[in-house]
């Protein structure tokens, strides 16, 4: 059982006996383990293997030679097609966690139509490409006993649909609960959050009221699984109810600070200056690809799954408009915005146009997603899965340094730990927006000035290129980390 | 086939209670659904339907690019930054 020397387990693939998976060299891998090698053998040479991955639903993968086992024990190893980038349930937006459940019933709906089932159902096996959403865990796959429940119903519903209900009939905002939450949300705690009227919609009623009193009543008792028979007919409504259940679970995003500001005119700039922003932008973008300061190209960082192509991520990018230009230019693009309604607009245009090349987050950076779970590893904080070429920070630092008080040295020493570059707007004072944001409260911000952001920037950055923005006040930088 | 499911998870008796309650209510309503459906043409029951089809295949909005109507771009997603 010892360990080859150059293999890292993953922090978080430790759950299930079946197998695990692990990086060796660069690269992923996972192991299956002597309990798991015949169910593995027959999925792998199944139908439902060859029509999940060719559908898009079940990530590619490759068998891989045993030489390459994390250890001795090893019956098998696969090398599953390397993602971009890891992103966790907390960050999705409404349609990506409700996209993600859909696929997960879709994927179980298939399986019991060629006599297989899902043994697990985590939030956490589904990871996006783009906007598609994949599932990841090939172990996860058992041939169905005769007359068996659905061992993973309770976690379906804890990490699906209670979240799902809860955003839905709610508040879009309890969506992060999940971060708190990493087992999914309990159905007793969703059951007295949720609005009384919810007891009367079918599906909710029946898959989260009463699923959850049903388990108060039972908590003491013993059963075993194959005590509970369910005929496969029953088993095919139960998914059916509980697709129908998430389907008619829906959000509007709007109303929110930032989910029409697209659509509105801005003071900021005059005439021409938004075009001439894109333009800007564009040319120092097409300098990082270039790749002069050897940051852009390579997949640089230490995420989760870096791999071929330039990386950009844009922070605060609201409905996409400058991700697309990043995305054009032959990125991958990981859009953040702390707006669940601005990323959910952002998901479904880029759902409508089916782009496999930018993924919309949900993420506050004045408090980004930290290290969770066990020795808090086994979900990688945001900084820990960096693996950006370049960073995009568009009319962003006057936010973070003006309304949420950061300073504006720690707001560079951010964007220094997240990529080796930087497209950052300045927007100085007497820009309309720093006005509105001075407007309701004491102007404490003596460094706020074009010399601190200088000072700043200089500690971490050298100044590539910096281009004031025809018709405003405001300044682009491309920076270089130092 | 293993004679029995290997799980893993702690599947807690009152869900598989409550799933094998619910199953059975929903079997009748989801089988009438899926012959109404059949009956107005508006989809095939479920029993026939193509649990492999993919989502492209029956959602317009997932349709792939190749498929989908000349000169549909990602203009929708475009708007303005934060400012």
């Amino acid at each position: 059982m010892t360990p080859d020397h150059g293999a890292t387990r993953h922090p978080a693939s430790w759950r299930d006996p079946s197998g695990f998976i692990y990086r060796r060299d660069g690269v992923l891998l996972r192991q299956v383990q002597p309990v798991w090698l015949e169910e593995w053998v027959a999925f792998r040479d199944s139908a439902l293997a060859r029509r999940l991955v060719a559908a898009g639903k079940l990530l590619p993968w490759q068998d891989s030679d045993i030489a390459d086992a994390f250890d001795s024990s090893a019956a098998a190893v696969i090398r599953p097609e390397t993602l971009p980038f890891v992103s966790y349930p907390y960050e999705w937006t409404f349609g990506q966690l409700r996209d993600a459940a859909l696929l997960t019933l879709d994927v179980q709906s298939a399986a019991l139509g060629q006599g297989w089932t899902l043994k697990d159902a985590t939030a956490y096996n589904v990871q996006f490409r783009g906007v598609a959403p994949v599932l990841i865990d090939h172990l996860s796959f058992q041939r169905l006993p005769p007359e068996s429940p659905w061992v993973a119903y309770q976690q379906f519903c804890e990490h699906f649909l209670a979240p799902l209900a809860l955003m839905s009939r709610r508040d879009v905002r309890m969506g992060r609960m999940l971060r708190d939450q990493l087992d999914g949300i309990p159905l007793d705690l969703a059951a007295t959050l949720l609005p009384g009227r919810s007891k009367l919609r079918l599906g909710l009623g029946a898959h989260l009221h009463l699923h959850a009193r049903s388990q108060r009543s039972h908590a003491g008792d013993a059963r075993k699984p194959t005590e509970v028979k369910i005929a496969l007919g029953r088993l095919t409504a139960l998914v059916e109810s509980l697709r129908s259940t998430v389907a008619g679970l829906t959000w509007e995003p709007s109303g929110t600070e930032w989910a029409d500001y697209a659509d509105r005119g801005h003071a900021s700039y005059e005439g021409g200056a938004p075009d001439a922003k894109e333009a800007i932008v564009r040319a120092m973008l097409e300098s990082a690809v270039d790749g002069s300061s050897g940051g852009a190209s390579s997949g640089s960082g230490g995420g989760e799954g870096a791999s071929s192509g330039p990386m950009a991520w844009d922070l605060g990018a609201n409905t996409g408009r400058f991700s697309r230009i990043a995305a054009d230019l032959g990125y991958r693009v990981l859009s953040f915005d702390i707006d669940p309604a601005a990323a959910e607009r952002h998901y479904r245009a880029l759902r409508s146009a089916v782009r496999t090349d930018t993924t919309p987050l949900v993420m506050d950076l004045a408090d980004p997603s930290p290290g969770l779970g066990w020795a808090q590893q086994e979900r990688a904080g945001l900084l820990e899965r960096a693996n950006a070429d370049v960073i995009l920070a568009l009319a962003l630092v006057h936010h973070l340094a003006i309304g949420r008080n950061v300073p504006l040295p720690m707001v560079v020493d951010l964007f220094a730990a997240l990529a080796p570059e930087a497209v950052v707007e300045w927007v100085p004072r007497g820009d309309p927006m720093v006005d509105v944001l001075l407007a309701s409260r004491e102007d404490v911000f003596t460094d706020y000035t074009t010399e601190g952001f200088d000072s700043a920037v200089a500690a971490r950055f050298e100044v590539r290129t910096r281009r004031p923005i025809e018709g405003s006040t405001r300044v682009l930088y491309h920076l270089v980390r130092r | 086939m293993p004679p029995h499911v290997f799980a893993y998870l702690d599947l807690a008796s009152g869900s598989m209670i409550i799933q094998a309650a619910i199953a059975g209510i929903v079997v009748v309503p989801v089988l009438m659904r899926n012959k109404i459906r059949a009956l107005l043409g508006r989809g095939k029951p479920a029993e026939d339907l193509d649990p492999m089809t993919p989502l492209d295949a029956t959602d317009p909005e997932r349709a792939p690019v190749s498929e989908r109507a000349p000169g549909a771009t990602l203009n929708d997603a475009t708007g303005s930054d934060r400012s």
